[in-house]
């Protein structure tokens, strides 16, 4: 193997192997993107992100947010947190509070975002999937406005919408 | 966005997450666009006889005739026709299976104990039956006799949820010499001959031969789960489900005088085949690639006993058998490694009926348990603390029958104690109280307490497994400095940009820098911290055993009854609710991080833990109605539900409150690893002409078979760290229909049958246990027609 070889196979090495456990961090990012595609009736200047049980996306989540003066996150149990959060994000081993919490949200705008695609159709407004090696999203256009949230266009182009 | 860009781009996302010399912090990230983030790519994470009528347990029994016209090819094939059973298959003969007892992951639950002519037949590293080495000719069993719920008192250990009792045909009651062949698509053939019968009045003798083809389903090599192309060159260039099976088997039955015979049952298969495994070496993390290891597996089991009966008459008798399940079998666990396990089991009992009341029986079993471990395909990996070492099982029981009202109402007291030398040096209680109420002979109302243990399998006490191994520190040094001249490189080339340098001038002035750089302390020091950064935050991660793991405890009320309306439709239903105590299954979380390895002195890792961490209960139901409309008709329609939830258990490993250590206390999968509603219906059809047909329907609710795999790899993720993948095999319900149809000529003595065995199965990837299993393998339809010529 020449020099050139090894420096590619490491750099790709250590591209990939720190990105590992990452999807918690990109998921994180993805939930800092949403506060900034989408308005909220009340404005985006102090919006509060709910992250149910624990998880590496609010350990991310938590450092992010120390850099965002708009944005806070809370670790909440259950759905009858919900009033405190603007965004609920909801881990796969969290799913089954779902129905719980869309009953909870009601018409109050609060975004719900789920860790699988599926719960869009569950009433999540937001559910991440993953294509290949990417992670993306699908969002109901319908569910977000009907809270009198308004998505941007950006965001309803890179998501998929159902 | 470029490749450059995007390498700029994760080395950003490396720099923030591992210099701490810069402490970055993400702000530079939190900068891209949602567009540039979703160019990223990411990886996810993730034993005397009595009648059935009367019998105070959940019982079913599968008769020779079901089982022939079932038209199945495998155990598995017989036993998921049995209300209350699951099995998956990961190929064609490989299974993992359940009664009464949903796990929280993939696998089997070893809580069912599988017996052969009375000998036990479980795989000694989990306390499981191994269907892959394992086979018999389908028509020389004589019955399987399922118990539904603990074998209690007189079967113990490991019977906690389910007994599965195979009797073959008696040399006495033998149906002559049979000559059977049969061959179905995709790639199956079986030929078996049997002979037997009495030789004079005192000895009759009874043999088997049979050999089994399999080709495989559908080769999974190189394509996706829907046949598509993904890799050009698998690596899979042999047939990994291809099968030869070899069996024989020789039983022999001597009456000594009018009081007292011997027997002998001795049953042998040989499998060969070839087994893909893998495991991750310390280039794993710079690679992504696993190491591959082709197997040329060659497993084999003998099973036998050797019975003595003395009969004292009519109220007493006595047995003492002496029995062995020896296997050589390949577990292709961590790379892989041959193991060589043997039970030399010797058991007395004594039936005594004092009385028309009491039915006494006392017992005891010593149980020799040999474990031998060997050709480790890599010990770094995988190994055992005692890869060769003996242990025993003792145990005693006794067991009263207490009959009113001659035989109408019955109570069955009993209590067994038993040691396994493997964990400790316990005697572990189980008690057993059941009642059965017979108002008359068409109904029999029964229920019951008991208490029963299932023992940990070797795995269970002794494993040293690492999942991943970190690279050395020689190797995150190169890797570092790779890194950290690119940040220098791009910063230096940025800002010679920005003062107006062209790309030639700031290329030389950016190279001069890195030099620099790595040059000078400052330099040094960054690429060592950034080296030691990268070498703590990702250790070895390793399995072991917590601190002692004791047998887990099933305590269970059941109940249920049994009738039969007019002559003709007979009903059954069946509930049971089982606490779990003591349940093994692994922490979330390595718990013990940063320790010595058990087996590799010198060596550390983050060990996940394996021990008595779970604990939670099982509810459910076998409903099942009989109807016989006309003779020749038989239909039978069945319903099983089984819920079984867990949640962590209060342990001496970790703190099951701390949130950081927990994040849930219900550990219930969302998805059951067994289908909750199982609905089962079998109708036997004798027609005209000699013909006749049988029909198997089963559908189950939705099962957990999803899995995360790396299709360019062409395996399964790394469950220490998780890859980049592909959702596989999603979790849905599952429809299986069989139909057989048969013609006897000649006075019954040639048989010509076809069959259909889950026609309506297009290829699934049914199973994917990714600690198993390197790559995928389907099962489908299997299409097929036989022939059975009964000589004498």
């Amino acid at each position: 193997m020449n020099k050139k070889q090894l420096v590619i196979l490491l750099l790709a090495g250590l591209w990939m192997y720190p990105s590992v456990a990452q999807e918690g961090r990109f998921k994180a990012l993805f939930l800092v993107k949403f506060s900034e595609y989408i308005e909220w009736p009340s404005g985006n200047s102090d919006l509060t992100i709910g992250v149910v049980g624990n998880t590496d996306v609010f350990d991310e989540l938590k450092r992010f947010t120390a850099q965002k003066a708009n944005l806070s996150v809370i670790n909440i149990q259950s759905a009858s947190d919900s009033p405190k959060c603007d965004i609920i994000y909801v881990p796969g081993v969290k799913l089954k509070l779902i129905g719980e919490l869309v009953s909870n949200i009601g018409s109050k705008s609060t975004l719900l975002v789920s860790d699988d695609g599926n719960q869009v159709k569950k009433g999540a407004d937001i559910g991440f999937f993953v294509d290949g090696n990417k992670l993306r999203f699908i969002l109901s256009k319908e569910n977000i406005e009907s809270k009198k949230m308004v998505p941007s266009s950006k965001l309803l182009a890179l998501g998929k919408t159902i | 966005m470029n490749f450059t860009t995007r390498l700029l781009l994760a080395c950003v996302l490396i720099w923030g997450v591992t210099s701490s010399s810069q402490a970055q912090d993400g702000s530079d990230i939190l900068e891209m666009s949602l567009e540039d983030l979703m160019s990223m790519e990411i990886t996810s994470i993730s034993k005397k006889a009595e009648k059935l009528q009367n019998a105070s347990s959940s019982m079913y029994v599968l008769t020779s005739e079901d089982i022939t016209r079932s038209g199945a090819t495998t155990l598995h094939e017989v036993l998921r026709n049995v209300p209350g059973y699951w099995g998956v298959q990961d190929e064609y003969s490989s299974v993992y299976s359940s009664i009464r007892n949903s796990p929280t992951e993939n696998g089997s639950t070893g809580t069912v104990l599988y017996l052969l002519d009375g000998t036990p037949i479980q795989d000694l590293m989990g306390s499981t039956f191994s269907f892959v080495n394992f086979d018999i000719p389908m028509d020389e069993i004589d019955r399987i006799e399922i118990i539904r719920g603990s074998g209690g008192t007189v079967y113990g250990a490991n019977s906690a949820t389910g007994v599965v009792n195979i009797f073959t045909k008696n040399p006495e009651n033998y149906d002559g010499i049979n000559l059977r062949t049969e061959a179905a698509a995709p790639g199956y053939t079986a030929t078996s001959i049997r002979a037997g019968g009495t030789i004079s009045h005192r000895l009759s003798v009874s043999g088997y031969g049979k050999f089994r083809y399999f080709s495989g389903f559908e080769s999974m090599a190189g394509v996706d789960e829907d046949g598509n192309r993904t890799v050009d060159n698998s690596r899979f260039d042999k047939n990994y489900d291809k099968s030869n099976v070899f069996s024989a088997g020789l039983k022999l039955n001597h009456n000594l005088n009018d009081n007292s015979k011997v027997s002998g049952r001795f049953h042998y298969n040989g499998l060969q085949k070839y087994a893909y495994t893998n495991y991750y070496d310390r280039n794993f993390a710079f690679t992504g690639d696993d190491v591959l290891v082709e197997n040329k597996v060659k497993s084999n089991r003998l099973v036998g006993n050797i019975r003595y009966d003395y009969t004292f008459g009519d109220s007493h008798d006595i047995f003492f058998r002496a029995s062995t399940n020896i296997e050589n079998d390949f577990i292709k666990a961590g790379g892989g490694y041959q193991v060589s396990n043997a039970i030399y089991d010797f058991e007395i009992q004594d039936n005594i009926s004092i009385g028309t009341r009491y039915d006494l029986s006392l017992g005891a079993n010593f149980r020799l348990v040999n474990f031998d471990i060997h050709d480790i395909n890599n010990a770094e990996v995988i190994n055992y603390i005692e890869p060769d070492s003996r242990e025993s099982i003792k145990g005693v029981f006794v067991q009263d029958k207490i009959k009113f009202f001659g035989d109408r109402l019955n109570i069955i007291l009993g209590i067994k104690s038993e040691n396994y030398s493997l964990v400790n040096s316990n005697y572990y209680l189980s008690p057993m109280a059941k009642l059965a109420f017979i108002p008359n002979d068409n109904l029999t109302i029964w229920g019951g307490y008991n208490q029963s243990f299932t023992t940990p399998g070797f795995n269970n006490t002794n494993i040293d497994f690492f999942l991943f191994q970190t690279p050395g520190i020689e190797a995150w040094t190169a890797a570092a400095q790779q890194g950290v001249s690119a940040q220098v490189f791009t910063q230096a080339y940025d800002a010679a940009i920005a003062a107006g340098a062209d790309d030639a001038t700031a290329t030389a002035i950016a190279n001069t820098e890195v030099s620099n750089f790595l040059a000078s302390p400052t330099g040094q020091q960054t690429v060592a911290a950034t080296a030691q950064s990268l070498s703590q935050e990702n250790p070895n991660v390793a399995v072991k055993n917590g601190s002692a793991t004791v047998p887990t405890r099933f305590q269970t009320v059941e109940f249920g009854f049994r009738t039969g309306l007019k002559n003709f439709v007979s009903l059954e239903s069946n509930f049971f609710y089982t606490n779990i105590s003591d349940g093994v299954r692994e922490s979330q979380d390595p718990i013990h991080l940063d320790e010595e390895s058990i087996t590799q002195p010198g060596r550390f890792a983050s060990y996940y833990l394996y021990g008595n961490y779970a604990e939670g209960t099982s509810i459910g139901a076998e409903n099942m109605i009989r109807i016989q409309p006309v003779q020749g008709i038989s239909l039978e329609l069945t319903h099983s539900w089984l819920q079984t939830t867990w949640r962590w258990q209060t342990n001496e490993d970790f703190d099951v409150n701390d949130s950081n250590v927990v994040s849930d206390k219900d550990i219930t999968p969302d998805v059951p690893m067994i289908p909750e509603n199982v609905f089962r219906f079998k109708g036997q059809f004798d027609l005209p002409r000699n013909f006749n047909f049988t029909l198997g329907l089963i559908h189950a609710s939705e099962f957990r078979t999803q899995a995360n795999y790396v299709t360019d790899k062409e395996r399964y993720e790394n469950i220490a760290i998780g890859e980049s993948n592909t959702k596989i095999a999603p979790n849905s319900s599952r429809t299986i229909v069989n139909l057989r149809l048969e013609k006897k000529m000649i006075n019954d003595k040639l048989t010509l049958y076809a069959f259909g065995n889950d026609i309506t199965n297009r290829g699934i990837i049914a199973d994917t246990n990714n600690i198993y299993n390197v790559t995928l393998s389907k099962i489908g339809a299997m299409y097929g027609f036989g022939i059975n010529f009964r000589m004498k």
